[in-house]
């Protein structure tokens, strides 16, 4: 019975392919939605992690995807030392399991044998006359595993490891072959086919053993900067004494005859990072977990020096912060989809209840129909399933070329791949899916004939949440969660490292806000639309009369899809708020940082002898020019300042230390990066009045006016140093770039009179670049021009970099696309809502043309219906996502970062994105409205009366 | 398998409703849509239920397919009882006992489905082997005369076609009853007479009991017994006489339907003829039982006491 249902499901879906499409384009962008959030985490992830493990590390030679192991024998006086049992044991484990353990792919392992260091001489001098002519040198024999496929021969050969004998005072001594590198023969003096000795001491009976060795070659690296051999620097470790010997020489001669000879052992290993993959390195970071607990065990005295644990670790915790960030943004987004999915189901399966009754009076039980729907979202998921993952790929390349909200770069793709993992989260999702689907099909299905019949007029009770007033409730605990988050204001702290959204309240709250505005306006939909027709019904034709009067009396069909539109408009509008401030904030604040495009950092020549500054003119960097002799810098202007100046407050004693800016009025205004918000006056009257008086100065108004309550035109002592100069306040200012309150209060003043009073000192300059000229290239000039530029900042690299934080690529991403998706669904399910409206109301129609109404009159009506809940959806939806943008979006600016407040945080309504989402729309209705009008006028009345009666 | 009719020989009640009540609640409302309707459909009959619009014909029909269970009262189809039965045993009843056919196509035919498959579709649910399926279904196609149009789909078919096919659909699963409600409604008459003859013949080659529902009083030309509903309660029945004592006409007795209680109600033009209103006098004489007037009988004497029809009760 199951295959036959099966092909039953299959000809149904087939038969209602243009409906189902709706619901299977749903439940596809669902997979692929859900599908691309742990993608793109794990690619973004993927792509940190290799940068971390492949960038070189500052405080350490070996790679951050290397495993190091050092054991030292005898770490106490009294222990017996290592044997040469004990180390080949370990060493069967520590240089072939490591890789296996991890699951690493091992790129190098290198094994490392060495003695402790010792005296050593010329085979002819003796012990004591050596040690009496402090021309002792030290060294140690040492063996490192492939040594000769890194090394050249300059002089002679590599050592064999044929150990002669040889008499030393009397006594025999072994004798050895040994190379060395040419910088250690050098520095030693010492050439091939000397003949040198080494002094070992036994440590427990201070009996001492000469050991004789023949030196036989000199050799260079060939490979010196290959840090997955060289774990110790050729140059810097075996030029200060490693005479290198045969592995078996060192084990089974030397250890052999002196036991307490052996010191060090070290088991390198480098590994591919790419082998530690966003989706394997917890395996990765259990196994180096396992093998530090048992180092210890497996050769007491060795330890795991380094590994990629912390890198690992440390990557851990971002990622899992990442990633919740992420779900956390996408759930609203997955919520606005699933509930497409149920309502576009639900849509279809209205049109299918006449079938529904057809079977179940054939005697199709329940259970059968609700099967044959599994069935059929089974055979949708499957479609699902196959699709969606493969789309999630593409999906998370495109959040990772996120630059900001709806705008988008080009970037490396990242290194996306589908996991077993992802694809049980697109299980999961197809799962939710499916069952959003079935919902509205179960319903349907326990129906019988003629309950359907009655079920019809049920579609004026209220929805389940407005008769448990649940909408009220959710509003309730928003309006608790921001008082919560209000209140938090001064306690909270910043995310590790500083991220955005640390808190996830201020995520969450917002999306709670617009659903439960959204619900609570549902309720007055009804009595919006009774007032609107009571005020205009009768004036406006009969076409929106009747409209209205659709409308009024059947809430039940629309108000979901209205709920849609109106989430989605919020959301898309908040979102693209909170990204614009977000971004705005960031520009803003790099830009304050630095003062405008660039800063030069530049400094001058100190004339010790005079004790005066040589600086270049600040003229000369107009001088900086392009091979066609323009100026490559548009704008400049001197920026100097004192952090060091004093100021006695009015009716004081205690000198207070104050910020001064020296600036030149005229050329600063035209450089400066300004907001209208740091000062109460324009940039240009206040750079007029520095301009007009050199007394002038500009004061900080918080302290000088509110604090101190200075009035303008007071007199106002500086004291640089020893000198004290005399200004008068001429205006007020609140911010000024580059400063920031937590260094105090400050004052502007022109530059030329501060210099002309205490003599000039060395400033910088704030710049803006002509139009494609680079920032280096300036720099390179004006070095050329004996500027004595120390370094030099340029605010669109600070954007850029902060842009391509991975927090932020992802936020902004998911957003973006969270919007995209679910903007063309709603609109999607407001056409098909049309659609299936319109037909269900095919008879309705062909009464109305059979009355007299015109083509054009039945038009008015089907256009202003749709026009009317279109409309009132997204502009309440935009509204919403204003307000709840106004409201929750100030409290991002407290977990940004600590600066947070300078320059002030400045909300943004994303009015270019809205304007986009709206012209997205416009283009949607054109096509919609033709599509539309040419199915109205297809109408022949008689078959409109039939075909509804037999929907009816 | 369950058996709730087999033993039922021709003849034989297959149907017995008593006392039937259906009371529809819509929002506050309540509508009373068969008040205590008697009514016996023998096994083998051609039979029609007519009745005007809002009369509770389709309410019965409703009820006698298994789509609607009644309020109150008793409607049993051999050994099992309507009213009270499990809802596995109704699906059994739907798809075993009763065959359902619509007045209109789009409640008897899926329309992506070709004839044959539409056929094939309540067999799949009750997971006969697609081979018997598929014959059974080639059969029965060819038994209502649509052997040559078996893949198409309703949309190719003419109504009458259509119509032929749905009856086919209800015939799939062998019921012993066939419903149908309107079944001519939307062709025209010669179709109508098409399908009548199907009937005719399912009746007669197959035993199958028939039950048609209409508005047309015109439908007691096709079927052996026609049942008159008004008001949620049958009325009069009307029973097809062929030949006669000497002639081959045709001819109609009109009955007026007495219950168990006694109860019966009197055709309208008949009460404006006697003048009858309100109050009536019944008196009884001589095998016969008169109504009349109860104005009238105030002048006359009666021979015997005059009762009133309220209180008529049960001695008759």
């Amino acid at each position: 019975m199951l295959l036959p249902m099966v092909v039953f499901a299959a000809k149904r879906l087939l038969h209602k392919s243009q409906l189902i499409v709706a619901t299977v384009l749903g439940l596809i962008i669902t997979v692929t939605l859900v599908t691309a959030v742990p993608v793109f985490s794990d690619g973004m992830s993927e792509f940190l992690l290799q940068r971390e493990l492949k960038e070189p590390s500052v405080d350490r030679r070996q790679p951050a995807s290397s495993v190091m192991l050092r054991h030292f024998s005898r770490p106490e006086v009294n222990e017996p030392p290592t044997t040469v049992e004990d180390f080949l044991s370990a060493d069967s484990f520590f240089a072939h399991r490591i890789g296996q353990l991890t699951g690493m792919e091992e790129i190098s392992q290198v094994t490392y044998l060495q003695t402790d260091v010792h005296p050593v001489l010329p085979f002819e001098a003796s012990v004591q006359s050596g040690r009496r002519e402090r021309t002792l040198e030290y060294a140690w024999f040492a063996t490192v595993s492939d040594i000769n496929e890194h090394i050249r021969f300059l002089e002679g050969r590599a050592p064999t490891s044929e150990v002669g004998s040889i008499e030393v005072d009397g006594e025999p001594a072994m004798l050895l072959e040994v190379s060395a590198s040419n910088d250690l023969l050098d520095k030693f003096g010492y050439l091939v086919g000397d003949r040198i000795k080494l002094i070992y001491t036994d440590q427990d009976t201070e009996d001492e053993h000469p050991i004789v060795f023949d030196i036989v070659g000199r050799w260079v690296p060939t490979d010196p900067d290959n840090r997955s051999y060289w774990f110790y620097s050729p140059i810097s470790t075996f030029d200060r004494g490693g005479f290198m010997i045969n592995r078996d020489v060192y084990l089974d001669r030397l250890v052999a005859a002196f036991p307490g000879i052996f010191y060090e052992a070290t088991w390198y290993s480098d590994f591919d990072p790419a082998s530690i993959r966003a989706s394997s390195y917890r395996a990765v970071a259990g196994g180096l977990v396992t093998l530090r607990a048992a180092t210890n065990q497996i050769l007491p005295g060795t330890k795991l020096d380094y590994s990629p644990q912390d890198v690992i670790v440390s990557f851990n915790d971002k990622l899992f912060f990442l990633k919740l960030l992420l779900f956390i943004l996408a759930a609203p987004v997955v919520a606005i989809i699933l509930y497409y999915v149920s309502l576009t189901a639900g849509m279809v399966i209205d049109q299918q209840r006449g079938e529904i009754a057809v079977l179940k009076s054939r005697g199709v039980g329940t259970l059968q129909i609700v099967g044959v729907y599994i069935i059929e979202g089974l055979l949708v998921a499957a479609i699902a399933l196959g699709l969606g993952p493969l789309l999630a790929l593409g999906l998370a390349q495109i959040i990772g070329k996120t630059y900001t909200f709806l705008v988008f770069t080009d970037r490396e793709n990242l290194p996306v791949m589908l996991t077993q993992q992802h694809y049980l989260y697109a299980a999961g999702a197809v799962f939710l899916a499916v069952m959003a689907t079935l919902i509205p099909a179960i319903g349907a299905a326990r129906l019988s004939v003629v309950e359907f019949k009655q079920d019809v007029s049920r579609t004026l009770r209220k929805p389940f949440y407005q008769r448990f007033f649940l909408d009220v409730l959710i509003v309730g605990v928003v309006i608790y969660g921001y008082i919560n988050l209000r209140e938090r204001d001064s306690l909270l702290s910043f995310g590790p490292g500083g991220e955005l959204f640390s808190d996830p309240l201020l995520v969450v709250m917002p999306v709670l806000f617009i659903f439960a505005l959204a619900l609570l306006f549902l309720r007055f939909i009804p009595y919006l639309v009774a007032l609107l027709a009571a005020v205009g019904g009768r004036f406006w034709g009969v076409g929106i009369h009747l409209g209205l009067r659709q409308i009024g009396r059947s809430p039940g069909q629309y108000t979901r899809l209205v709920l849609l539109l109106v989430l989605t408009f919020a959301l898309g509008t908040f979102s693209a708020s909170m990204a614009a401030t977000i971004d705005r904030n960031i520009s803003d604040r790099a830009y304050y940082e630095v003062g405008s495009e660039v800063l030069f950092e530049e400094t001058g020549f100190w004339d010790a002898d005079n004790g005066v500054w040589i600086i270049q003119p600040a003229d000369l960097h107009s001088r900086a020019v392009d091979e066609n002799g323009e100026p490559m810098l548009e704008q400049f202007a001197r920026l100097w300042s004192d952090d060091d100046a004093h100021f006695i407050p009015p009716g004081r004693t205690q000198a207070e230390t104050i910020n001064v800016y020296g600036v030149d009025p005229i050329p600063f205004a035209k450089t400066v990066w300004w907001r209208s918000d740091f000062a109460p006056y324009h940039i240009n009257s206040m750079m007029n009045a520095l301009a007009g008086d050199e007394r002038a100065l500009l004061a900080d108004r918080s302290y000088f006016g509110d604090q101190l309550l200075l009035r303008q035109g007071d007199p106002l002592t500086v004291r640089f140093a020893q000198l004290d100069i005399e200004f008068f306040i001429a205006g007020w200012i609140d911010e000024f770039p580059t400063h920031y309150p937590e260094s105090g209060p400050f004052v502007v003043a022109n530059l030329d009179y501060i210099h002309r009073n205490i003599g000039e000192s060395p400033w910088n300059i704030l710049g803006i670049p002509a139009e494609g000229v680079a920032v280096p290239e300036i720099a390179e000039q004006l070095w050329e021009l004996r500027i004595d530029l120390l370094r030099y900042n340029v605010t669109a690299l600070a954007i850029q970099d902060s842009r391509a934080d991975a927090t932020q690529t992802g936020t902004f991403g998911i957003l973006t696309v969270g919007f995209v998706i679910s903007t063309l669904l709603t609109l999607l399910g407001f056409l098909l809502y049309s659609f299936l409206s319109f037909r269900r109301r095919l008879q309705e129609f062909g009464v109305l043309r059979a009355m007299g109404l015109s083509v054009r009159q039945m038009i008015n009506l089907f256009m202003f219906e749709n026009g009317f809940l279109i409309g009132m959806g997204t502009l309440v939806g935009t509204a919403l996502g204003i307000l709840t943008g106004n409201l929750f979006i100030p409290f991002l600016q407290l977990s940004a970062d600590r600066f947070a407040d300078t320059p002030a945080f400045i909300i943004e309504t994303a009015w270019g994105d809205i304007l986009k989402i709206y012209l997205v729309l416009g283009v949607v209705l054109l096509v919609a409205v033709p599509v539309s009008i040419w199915m109205l006028r297809r109408i022949r009345i008689h078959e409109a009366m039939k075909f509804g009666d037999e929907t009816g | 398998m369950k058996d709730f009719t087999s033993h039922i020989e021709v003849g034989d009640s297959l149907v017995v409703c008593t006392g039937l009540v259906k009371i529809y609640k819509v929002a506050d409302l309540e509508v009373v849509a068969l008040q205590g309707l008697d009514l016996s459909i023998g096994r083998g009959e051609l039979m029609a239920i007519i009745g005007n619009s809002g009369s509770g014909k389709s309410t019965l029909l409703n009820i006698l397919g298994g789509l609607d269970r009644p309020s109150a009262g008793s409607c049993r189809m051999g050994d099992l009882d309507l009213v009270n039965c499990s809802e596995s045993d109704l699906v059994y009843y739907k798809r075993h006992i009763a065959g359902f056919v619509w007045q209109q196509s789009s409640r008897n035919l899926i329309p992506y489905l070709s004839a044959l498959e539409n056929v094939e579709t309540p067999m799949i649910f009750s997971g006969l082997s697609g081979r018997v399926r598929r014959d059974r279904a080639r059969e029965l196609l060819e038994t209502v005369g649509l052997g040559d149009r078996m893949g198409h789909s309703p949309g190719e078919l003419s109504g009458g076609q259509q119509q032929r096919v749905a009856i086919a659909v209800s015939l799939a699963n062998d019921p012993d009853i066939l419903l149908a409600d309107e079944p001519t409604g939307e062709v025209d008459t010669e179709t109508a007479h098409l399908i009548y003859d199907l009937f005719h013949d399912l009746n007669r080659e197959r035993g199958l009991t028939v039950v048609v529902v209409s508005h047309d009083r015109g439908i007691a030309n096709q079927v052996d017994r026609v049942v008159a509903i008004r008001d949620g309660r049958t009325s009069t029945e009307t029973v097809r006489r062929i030949g006669g004592e000497h002639t081959d006409e045709v001819s109609h007795e009109e009955y007026v339907i007495v219950d168990d209680v006694g109860r019966l109600q009197i055709p309208h033009e008949h009460l404006e003829q006697a003048g009858i209103a309100g109050r009536a006098v019944v008196e009884y004489d001589e095998g016969r039982v008169i109504i009349k007037s109860a104005a009238n009988g105030d002048e006359e004497q009666p021979r015997n006491a005059p009762r009133r029809a309220g209180l008529f009760g049960r001695d008759r």
